[in-house]
């Protein structure tokens, strides 16, 4: 986790805008996949965020469950640890480990906790694990210096914010609409109050994620103070279109539209 | 810890919705100590749904198995299935949270149909997901619900059945939790539902318990009930856990339990995470969900409601299981032996008075729950049975 905590400590004093970038290990094969997570990181993405592939993505619209789709015929918890040993292999750039609960779980939490750690993973991301449910991931991870990070929705009320503040080790996952992911021409504004009430309590950074999809877009949320964005089904849609090459591609417009505030 | 049985249960859902379970936990808290709403749906359930459901004498087949076997008919409950006493008891708790919208998922439509049915009684919007596959399979029942003013979706992702219904339910739900209450069928999905659902049944176990009373003068000795998510069995059950009625529970074995052509999650599944709850599961050695199969729609899902993981480990209730063959026979032979035509789903528990009958002596009482009627498969058994 030292990575990410350095990533995250040295945006902060250099006042940059953190990007996490995410795209399905195994789509369309885990090579392939492993290749455009290192463009990404090249592309200036400071934290990558690798999906585990899950046959029931409630959290995730269609561009993700397509991704999805098409990894699960040869992407199972093997493929998934290569794919982190060859982004680790190839990039310095801390790795959040994207998934739902049940891959993680079906052979041990903290069985697979220490692999992903070993392979190079930095912190887990997991769709369907509300706070509350949490505690023994908190465990396993922090046993092997990885953070759970935690998520705050538009609907997130009340002492539970307050919880979720408490327990965030890293960064925390502001998910930006009502909603599951995918790029939208409109940007809601209902997170903000919440993230407002959240930064009473940590000085953890926040990014947004869901619904967030180009450079202006980016831009609008560092406008409105968040310390980054997660971008997930544009990079997924690029790498349909272009492999690794359209994917740090997008990655740059991104992070130009991110650092040209001025 | 909260809402769990055991080890079991459990909220496994995105941030999102958890505001939202919070406020439907306090809802259905303040109802249960409400003596209004209590009173309301005391009603309803009487002259809208026609409870309570006769507990019918099964002579015939009582002959045939040489135990006194009653018939717990929520066939006759009003759209033809126990669903809608969930669905009455959701429609009103929707309403006191003052949501205007209902959305549920549906496999063979009668969920749906009773979702609909509770949505046009309190004129809320009602908007059913339903796999595409069973959309086809199911043509009448769709008509049913737009009949009673409910929009359905095809949900085509997936493998197109009640599974992926549900995750379409659950996205949709994520996306308009501010004004729109997602009524879950079964007892299963995030807490509170698996113990709202169990509540909003038990008064079939309730029923069976005051008319055993009046019939046999005490307890019967054993009750059976099929399992798919497993509400009309949880509502069997929760009342008797606490007696010494011996329990039993038909899971849906499909083509047989050698294969993959199968619905029984209790007896070959692993526990994991589907839809919010930690429960048994149907899943390959990646922890990814297996698709189930039953000739049953209503059976046809790779979870189960965590109470009954929970009853399964500690031995209280014994889980069997039925083919679709033995479920036909089954429904073949309380159709002529009774006059009752079963549905499919509920069939799998009479075909399982075999196995109960031998674990019990000459004369004993077995209650059997017709959890609904078979109306609805005529078209599904006539194809498979090759009859014109």
């Amino acid at each position: 986790m030292s990575r990410l905590a350095d990533t995250l400590r040295e945006a902060g004093q250099a006042r940059r805008a953190l990007l996490m970038a995410y795209l399905c290990a195994g789509d369309p094969s885990p090579v392939q996949s492993a290749q455009a997570l290192v463009a990404a990181a090249e592309a200036g993405a400071d934290i990558l965020e690798i999906g585990w592939p899950f046959s029931d993505p409630v959290a995730d619209g269609p561009v993700i469950q397509a991704a999805s789709q098409r990894a699960l015929p040869h992407t199972g918890r093997a493929e998934v640890l290569e794919v982190v040993r060859q982004v680790r292999a190839g990039s310095q750039a801390p790795i959040a480990l994207l998934g739902y609960c049940n891959p993680i779980l079906r052979h041990g939490l903290q069985e697979t906790v220490r692999d992903l750690a070993s392979a190079g993973v930095d912190a887990l991301v997991v769709a369907d694990l509300a706070f509350e449910e949490t505690a023994p991931w908190r465990e396993a991870c922090q046993a092997q210096g990885m953070s759970v990070v935690p998520f705050i929705a538009p609907t997130t009320q009340g002492p539970r914010l307050e919880a979720i503040a408490a327990a965030a080790d890293s960064f925390v996952y502001a998910v930006a609409l009502l909603g599951v992911t995918g790029q939208r021409l409109e940007q809601s504004a209902s997170i903000l109050p919440v993230v407002a009430r959240l930064r009473q309590h940590t000085a953890a950074p926040v990014l947004a994620g869901f619904g967030i999809g180009d450079g202006e877009q980016a831009a609008l949320w560092r406008q409105r103070g968040l310390d980054g964005v997660i971008v997930g089904s544009a990079l997924v849609q690029a790498m349909v279109e272009g492999g690794a090459q359209a994917v740090g591609a997008k990655v740059r417009a991104i992070r130009s539209g991110l650092d040209n505030l001025g | 810890m909260k809402g769990r049985f055991g080890d079991y249960g459990g909220q496994y859902v995105p941030e999102t919705l958890m505001h939202a379970l919070g406020e439907l936990e306090t809802a259905f808290r303040e109802a249960s100590t409400d003596p209004g709403y209590q009173a309301q749906l005391q009603e309803l359930l009487t002259n809208y749904v026609g409870r309570p459901t006769p507990l019918t004498e099964a002579r015939r087949l009582s002959r045939q198995f040489g135990r006194r076997i009653l018939l717990k008919r929520e066939d006759l409950a009003h759209t033809g299935a126990h669903k809608i006493n969930n669905t009455l008891g959701q429609a009103l708790l929707c309403k006191r949270m003052g949501k205007r919208r209902l959305i549920a998922e549906t496999g063979a439509g009668q969920h749906g149909v009773a979702a609909a049915t509770a949505a046009a009684l309190f004129g809320l919007e009602c908007d059913v997901f339903m796999g595409s596959v069973d959309v086809e399979r199911q043509a009448l029942n769709v008509y049913r619900m737009q009949l009673l003013g409910a929009q359905v979706h095809p949900v085509s992702s997936g493998s197109g059945t009640l599974k992926d219904a549900t995750n379409a339910a659950l996205r949709e739900w994520v996306a308009t939790v501010e004004d729109t209450h997602y009524a879950i069928g079964s007892v299963v999905g995030p807490h509170p539902f698996p113990t709202m659902v169990r509540e909003f049944q038990s008064v079939i176990g309730r029923e069976v318990l005051s008319q055993c009373r009046d019939i046999l003068g005490g307890e019967p000795k054993a009750a059976i009930a099929c399992v798919g998510g497993g509400s009309n069995a949880a509502g069997l059950m929760a009342p008797l856990v606490d007696t010494d009625i011996r329990l039993y529970g038909v899971e849906a074995s499909g083509q047989g339990l050698d294969g993959l052509e199968h619905a029984a999650t209790l007896s070959r599944g692993v526990p994991g995470v589907l839809h919010g709850a930690y429960s048994y599961l149907l899943q390959d050695e990646e922890g990814q969900v297996r698709e189930a199969y039953s000739i049953s729609a209503g059976l046809d899902y790779p979870g189960v409601g965590p109470e009954h993981a929970f009853w399964r480990d500690s031995g209280r209730v014994t889980y069997l299981t039925a083919t679709d063959r033995e479920a036909l026979d089954a429904l073949h032979l309380m159709s002529r032996l009774e006059g009752i035509i079963p549905a499919l789903e509920s069939a799998h528990a009479v075909a399982r008075l075999d196995a109960v009958a031998r674990e019990t002596g000459e004369g004993d009482a077995i209650v059997v729950v017709v959890s609904g009627r078979g109306d609805k498969d005529l078209d599904a058994i006539r194809k498979r049975e090759g009859v014109a």
